[in-house]
């Protein structure tokens, strides 16, 4: 493991316990409010506000240390970070939808295995259609 | 209740700290960013929910979880829009926004 991604990923980790600390928020929630309540918070965004602020941060670092500034290209990676996100949750709504519609009916762990490759299989043909029709744009402007 | 906290936190954390690793690996970088709204938490939380309570109301939870996505949705372009921009800082843009994600979310439980 090379230092800076030692450096990366320690600093990942206090993102990474951000999320794991709203873990037992919507069970507690889910205790109190019920169901409906508790559901929402299953995709309360705990982990974004962490991740592209080190995203930023890596980046300017990584500006700093050639001389440079860095201050828009981290906000700049920041962005790009929130916007796969935003793929990403398109992929959690095939996530709730089949757990909600089949979790009662088969095995548990068959179910949340098989919507989790929902959720990946979906952000990610969303993300390279969006890759492919940037490429087409960026080739069409050359 | 505490035991179901710890317990929570601490399953919650592995399986966050497993796609935390897996979006880490992955490239380009453009990719990890859809393990920003990886189903780390719903995961964990749905399993302890069907072992503690059933699977009924796991799958309701679920359902109800859809609100919550669509504020996310919503939430994500915002922070990425005002980034861009408007040249807020991360930190700045992403806190202020939850406010957004709450609305939503909670005029969605409401309507």
């Amino acid at each position: 493991m090379s230092p800076a991604y030692a450096v990366r990923r320690r600093s990942n980790m206090r993102s990474d316990f951000c999320w794991a600390a709203s873990s037992p928020q919507s069970g507690l929630i889910a205790n109190r409010f019920g169901a409906a309540a508790g559901g929402l918070f299953l995709a309360f965004p705990a982990i974004l506000p962490a991740s592209v602020t080190l995203v930023e941060k890596h980046e300017i670092e990584k500006k700093h240390s050639a001389g440079l500034h860095g201050a828009i290209r981290g906000r700049e990676a920041a962005a790009l970070e929130a916007a796969g996100a935003a793929i990403g949750s398109i992929g959690l709504f095939g996530f709730a939808i089949f757990v909600g519609r089949f979790a009662g009916r088969y095995r548990p762990s068959t179910v949340l295995l098989s919507a989790t490759l929902i959720w990946f299989a979906t952000a990610g043909l969303i993300w390279r259609l969006r890759k492919n029709r940037m490429l087409k744009r960026l080739k069409a402007r050359l | 209740m505490v035991s179901d906290v710890v317990i929570r936190f601490v399953v919650g954390g592995s399986i966050v700290s497993a796609f935390a690793i897996i979006g880490d690996i992955l490239k380009p970088k453009s990719f990890a960013g859809l393990f920003g709204a990886a189903p780390s938490v719903a995961l964990a939380t749905l399993l302890l929910t069907i072992y503690s309570k059933g699977a009924v109301f796991a799958a309701a939870e679920a359902r109800a979880m859809i609100g919550g996505v669509i504020a996310l949705f919503i939430y994500a372009n915002c922070v990425s829009y005002v980034l861009i921009r408007f040249r807020m800082p991360a930190l700045a843009g992403s806190a202020l926004f939850t406010l957004l994600w709450l609305g939503v979310a909670i005029g969605w439980l409401l309507a």
